[in-house]
């Protein structure tokens, strides 16, 4: 097995896995970049309303100290959360939604769908015929490419996301710099198993799919619908998007988004962390059931 | 340890000149009464280093031939199916399909395009299932996917990682099969001449590269059994000369190779056996040359003012005009002279045939085309 997986991770150099998770590392610094010039911009111009801007009333001046006050607690807060303690937030968050989902369902189209296109799962299943052995080569390496790439990220965010915020006139945060880590790394934890969900439902798709573009377009498509789902009253609760939400717990974003998903899901139904855990952990059970069943289909590529 | 019987020894150790083979159970080197290694060598056929005759003894579990108990000797298959069926809804692929492939021997799987060849190879090799009957590899029964990782391989056209070099795609796939040495990744580089290359991206290889690299990961690790179809696919005629070569090598050491290939030629030099198949079925199975030779042909060329009598004469056996000859399906040109003589006709000439492989094959597949479509 370990062979196997070794063989997998192997497979895994190439460009189309290192290139995504670049893409997915540069959107996060984007990401950051435009959170960063938001909060100095609304520090620069905070919003006050348009009658208060031109008379000068009493509850008018109170309105304004408020703007501006709002909009530094902002910028501090845009501030605090790029410092390399609290960053973490923001790569756990996006590894864990939409960004995630579109690295882990990009790498199983490549990694696993494409085994069946270019036809080399013939030889793979003639060197190894134990077909659950495969799969879980397959959802081991995908998992780990994204176990990767989400610590390479907060790598990238701790090292840059001060140089960011000193860059745009960001007003100093503070806290110390690495304070928050611990709540980061917790973060990165839970975004882990997230990331497992997402590389078994790209496992079971490329069992389906059975090509690169249609392995990235169920494991993508499946994720996405489950997040339409779990916008529906009484059944949104059966939704593993709403899994993720309870699971990761995220939040209100302020300019600095932590995630791609709760805008989505909502604030989804409080299912509380542990239930979100065992959804999580049910959904990749069936989607391991999924891919055994689809697997032991005759292979025809 | 040593069992003795009446007409073969085994030993659990190998020893000069012989070949592994599996007693019920029980695997050990057997070779015939009285052979030497040398002896051996001389009765390989064809090819330098084939061992004459292998055999299986029927003992008892254990491996002990009780006293008195009669050993049976057979040929030893590292490869064989039976009565293997396979139907994709209410099309029937491969019918009850009987095969045996004995160890170190070069078996050749012959049939028109569709016929149900890459449907066996898949079944064998374990990518699909057969809707009935069963495959035996190296003595375990498919599924048992230990009986696959031992056989090497090379199904249609070879498929790589293109972003990976000859070299580390061979790792990965030595990988896949539970590691091996990079000396044995050497080994089968140098054996199908792609070491200087092995460091090129597999991308930028030709086909016949791609051909020699598949050939080459077939051979790692020296299973006892190769499965490849249409080896030479895509090598110019000195590779060709080449992979022929190598599997004659192979099947000198000891290798089975079972081969599907359309170049007929290709299977008269290289294959001791060949099976036809032809939609689904085999119709013909047995040496290259006994299957040219089944059918031995006439050819006779007369006058043109002769040829009706001719034709009347001949009639007796199946005949056919071709070419402004006539084609008499008997044996003896003797025979076919003495009647054209008794009625009165002096041929210019009168041909014994023996049907080369390729137009045995076409025969074969046009009557069995003929015989299934009679029988609806």
């Amino acid at each position: 097995m370990l062979w196997l997986l070794a063989a997998e991770i192997r497979k895994l150099v190439r460009p189309l896995v290192w290139g995504t998770a670049l893409a997915i590392v540069a959107f996060c610094l984007l990401i950051t970049w435009g959170a960063a010039n938001n909060a100095r911009a609304g520090l620069a111009s905070p919003r006050i309303p348009d009658v208060c801007a031109r008379a000068a009333t009493v509850q008018c001046r109170h309105v304004v100290v408020q703007a501006h006050a709002s909009a530094r607690a902002a910028a501090t807060a845009t501030s605090q959360l790029t410092q390399p303690g609290e960053v973490g937030h923001v790569a756990a968050g996006m590894l864990a939604s939409l960004p995630g989902l579109v690295l882990i369902a990009m790498i199983a189209g490549g990694h696993w769908g494409g085994e069946w296109g270019s036809r080399t799962i013939r030889q793979l299943l003639c060197r190894e015929g134990r077909r659950g052995r495969v799969l879980a080569a397959k959802w081991l390496s995908t998992w780990m490419a994204g176990v990767l790439t989400l610590f390479a990220c907060y790598l990238v965010l701790a090292a840059a996301a001060p140089v960011i915020a000193a860059a745009t006139g960001l007003p100093a945060a503070h806290s110390a710099v690495w304070a928050g880590l611990g709540s980061s790394m917790t973060a990165a934890g839970r975004a882990v198993v997230v990331l497992g969900l997402f590389a078994a439902v790209g496992t079971a798709a490329g069992t389906i799919g059975r090509g690169q573009l249609a392995t990235t377009a169920i494991t993508a498509g499946s994720m996405l619908l489950a997040l339409l789902v779990a916008g529906i009253a009484g059944l949104g609760r059966l939704s593993p998007a709403s899994f993720v939400q309870a699971w990761m717990g995220f939040g209100p974003a302020g300019y600095l988004p932590t995630n791609f998903w709760s805008r989505f899901a909502g604030s989804g139904p409080d299912l509380g962390q542990l239930a979100g855990l065992a959804g999580i952990l049910v959904t990749i059970a069936v989607a391991a059931g999924i891919a055994r069943w689809r697997f032991a289909a005759d292979v025809t590529a | 340890m040593i069992w003795t019987a009446p007409a073969y020894h085994c030993v659990d150790e190998p020893f000069n000149g012989a070949e592994r083979v599996m007693l019920d159970g029980l695997p050990g080197w057997c070779r015939p009464p009285g052979a030497t290694a040398s002896c051996l060598r001389d009765q390989g056929g064809r090819r330098p280093g084939r061992v004459a005759e292998m055999v299986r003894l029927n003992c008892p579990a254990g491996g002990r031939r009780t006293a008195g108990a009669t050993p049976t000797v057979s040929l030893m298959n590292v490869l064989s199916c039976t009565r293997l069926t396979k139907r994709f809804g209410s099309t029937v692929a491969v019918s009850e399909l009987d095969l045996g492939v004995p160890a170190g021997q070069v078996y050749g799987f012959l049939g028109p395009n569709g016929a149900g060849k890459t449907t066996t190879i898949r079944m064998m090799l374990g990518l699909i299932t057969p809707t009935a009957g069963h495959i035996e590899l190296l003595g375990r029964r498919l599924p048992d996917p230990r009986a696959v990782s031992r056989t090497g391989s090379m199904i249609e056209e070879p498929a790589f990682y293109p972003w990976l070099t000859g070299r580390q795609n061979l790792q990965v796939i030595a990988r896949e099969g539970g590691g091996c040495p990079g000396t044995e990744l050497s080994r089968v580089l140098n054996a199908t001449g792609l070491s200087d290359v092995a460091g090129r991206k597999v991308r930028a290889y030709s086909q016949g590269m791609r051909q020699r690299l598949g050939l080459a990961a077939a051979m790692l690790g020296r299973p006892p059994l190769l499965i490849i179809d249409e080896p030479t696919n895509g090598l110019d005629p000195a590779g060709i000369r080449e992979v022929r070569g190598l599997l004659g090598d192979l099947a000198a050491s000891g290798t089975a190779v079972f081969m599907s290939s359309h170049l007929l030629t290709e299977v008269e030099q290289v294959c001791d056996r060949v099976a036809v198949i032809v939609r689904g079925r085999v119709v013909e199975e047995g040496p290259p040359s006994r299957l040219g030779a089944i059918r031995r042909r006439v050819r006779v060329q007369v006058g043109a003012a002769d040829t009706e009598v001719a034709a009347r004469l001949l009639a007796r056996w199946p005949v056919r005009e071709l070419d402004g000859q006539f084609v008499v399906e008997h044996d003896s040109g003797r025979d076919v002279n003495a009647v054209l003589v008794t009625g009165g006709v002096i041929a210019e000439s009168v041909t014994t045939e023996l049907p080369r492989l390729e137009d045995r094959f076409l025969e074969i597949v046009e009557e069995s085309t003929h015989a299934v479509a009679a029988g609806g």
